[in-house]
């Protein structure tokens, strides 16, 4: 897994600099003196929109003032969460830790929750990432489609008792491949469905190991266009 | 029996960018550059189907942020003015290249192509291209979709199911206001959808949507026909599903047809190419260089050297192309 998604990654970054070469992403974000040639955008393929004379109108705020955790899916092997704690909810936490808010060791606890009504300790399993306080989001590497997760936002003491700071909604990955789930009454042969497949997501002719070859497709051209560039796999605090 | 039918659908979308206070603003040229170079194209090649008795159909979305800036006078008249400021270009140009000509023929191609579209846009439709589009739709020809309503990308907006509501019904309203009825289909954001968002399709009166082949292909219980026929959604919407080698060849520019050596390069614009003090009046006012739309040269080769556009060896490619995708599409079928 981690050797394709490397891959994949590589994959990505060679199509970024190869798009980065031919056309840029970014407008500049002040005039440049004339004669300096201008990367034109085409709308679809700028990752990042900047106003050409530089001051924005409205500033989208830090925050919102509620304390919450907000799960997303970025595709079927990873999920992005962000969050927001408020002072109050800190000076609380603080005050039931009995530390400052930077000494106290904060966690997202990843729950695998398919099939379950979750109540807080009924998950399949769980693991834990480490974050900072710089960090606002993060990008959680799953690795399992067709499955359904919750995260908690966690404040750990010093006898590593947690305090649950959020919880998040649930989110289900999509399937990375076909369904094993067929009707019955609706008979389809194997061989048959997967020459459909392959066929169908241009890859005629192929055996299922050109299934590979689509999921590498599939993160190429989704709809269309390029996913955003993402950092590397592995959990990387994305700092404001 | 007809073994297999094609359906074609092309999808309209700009993002919103309106900006009255300021005379001239960079990124509303994304809206003057797809009037000029796509919709009044494809419009001409609609009305000369319809002129010529070709019974076409073909189905094309029109995100409401596209439509709305269509219908806005403040747009409208920056438009006009940006159509008149080409013609006026290329008037100069036929004269600069008087000795060269291989571009001066180019030179005589752009202007009759912006004196036509001058005339598509205020002669014929009044500087409002929903008028030309309703017309199409009229015809029977061509089936107009709507797209969500700013184009949101609808499952980030899991955790806020009114936003995907708002996002849908605020799309087929405005469908309605502008054509006088419901649309019938919607073409996604990214064909990004999260199962139970149909349940806002259903309730805004929309049958259809589309989405990448994987989205019909993983779904269960597997789909029989894989994505060579609509399936229902548990709320009785019916999907189609794309077919990535159609969608590939007709828009990857390595693998497909866009990156032909024979086809314009855009990224070679008189803007950029010609003298500074000659292109000033047709860039944008603060001098900042920017593409015109008067592009002399071929994608040629991987190279920087690019020789003058044909525009001959371009239609007859073009010819081969469509040729080439039509006999694809009907192997496809028997397959």
């Amino acid at each position: 897994m981690a050797i394709r998604k490397k891959k994949i990654t590589e994959k990505i970054k060679k199509l970024i600099s190869k798009v980065r070469k031919k056309k840029p992403l970014m407008l500049i974000d002040n005039p440049v003196p004339e004669k300096v040639a201008q990367p034109y955008v085409r709308p679809f393929l700028a990752g990042v929109m900047k106003e050409p004379s530089g001051q924005r109108e409205k500033e989208l705020p830090e925050g919102y003032g509620d304390t919450k955790i907000i799960l997303l899916v970025r595709d079927p092997w990873w999920l992005y969460a962000y969050w927001e704690i408020t002072e109050e909810k800190k000076n609380g936490i603080k005050h039931k830790i009995g530390l400052p808010w930077g000494e106290i060791k904060k966690y997202l606890r990843v729950y695998d929750v398919t099939n379950i009504n979750f109540n807080g300790t009924n998950a399949h399993s769980f693991f834990d990432i480490e974050i900072n306080d710089f960090a606002n989001n993060w990008y959680i590497d799953v690795g399992k489609p067709d499955h359904a997760w919750i995260v908690d936002l966690n404040a750990k003491d010093e006898h590593g008792k947690f305090y649950l700071i959020a919880r998040s909604n649930c989110v289900m990955t999509p399937r990375d491949t076909m369904s094993w789930m067929t009707d019955e009454e609706w008979m389809i042969d194997e061989d048959e469905f997967r020459r459909m497949y392959a066929l169908g997501s241009g890859l005629r002719g192929t055996s299922p190991a050109g299934i590979k070859k689509l999921r590498k497709m599939q993160m190429q051209f989704g709809s269309g266009y390029l996913m955003s560039p993402v950092k590397k796999p592995g959990h990387k605090p994305s700092p404001r | 029996m007809e073994k297999g039918y094609l359906c074609i659908v092309l999808h309209g979308h700009l993002p919103y960018v309106r900006h009255p206070e300021h005379e001239e603003f960079l990124e509303e040229a994304w809206f003057f550059e797809a009037v000029t170079e796509t919709y009044i194209p494809l419009i001409n090649v609609f009305q000369n189907l319809i002129r010529d008795g070709v019974d076409f159909r073909i189905t094309v979305s029109l995100s409401p942020t596209l439509l709305a800036m269509f219908e806005d006078p403040l747009l409208q008249n920056r438009c006009e003015k940006h159509i008149n400021s080409l013609l006026e270009l290329s008037n100069k140009e036929i004269e600069r290249t008087a000795q060269q000509p291989e571009f001066n023929r180019l030179a005589h191609m752009y202007r009759s192509r912006f004196e036509n579209a001058r005339w598509v846009f205020v002669d014929r439709y009044g500087k409002n291209l929903v008028n030309a589009f309703r017309e199409l739709r009229d015809s029977g020809k061509v089936e107009l979709i709507t797209c969500a309503a700013t184009h949101g990308y609808l499952p980030l907006m899991e955790v806020c199911r009114e936003s995907v509501r708002a996002q849908i019904q605020v799309a087929t309203q405005y469908y309605q206001k502008l054509f006088s009825k419901k649309p019938k289909g919607i073409w996604l954001p990214e064909c990004g959808w999260n199962p139970g968002d149909d349940v806002y399709l259903k309730e805004a009166g929309l049958k259809y949507f589309f989405l990448d082949a994987h989205g019909v292909l993983h779904a269960a219980p597997r789909p029989k026909y894989g994505v060579f026929a609509p399936v229902y959604t548990k709320g009785g919407v019916a999907v189609f599903g794309r077919d990535l080698e159609s969608s590939r060849q007709v828009w990857s520019s390595v693998e497909g047809y866009p990156g032909d050596y024979c086809y314009r390069e855009f990224y070679r614009d008189v803007g950029y190419d010609l003298d500074y003090d000659y292109i000033r009046p047709y860039i944008h006012k603060d001098g900042i260089r920017v593409n015109t739309g008067i592009k002399y040269y071929r994608i040629t080769g991987n190279t920087n050297h690019k020789e003058p556009y044909d525009p001959d060896r371009a239609r007859d490619k073009a010819a081969e192309h469509a040729g080439n995708f039509i006999f694809n599409r009907e192997r496809q079928v028997e397959y």
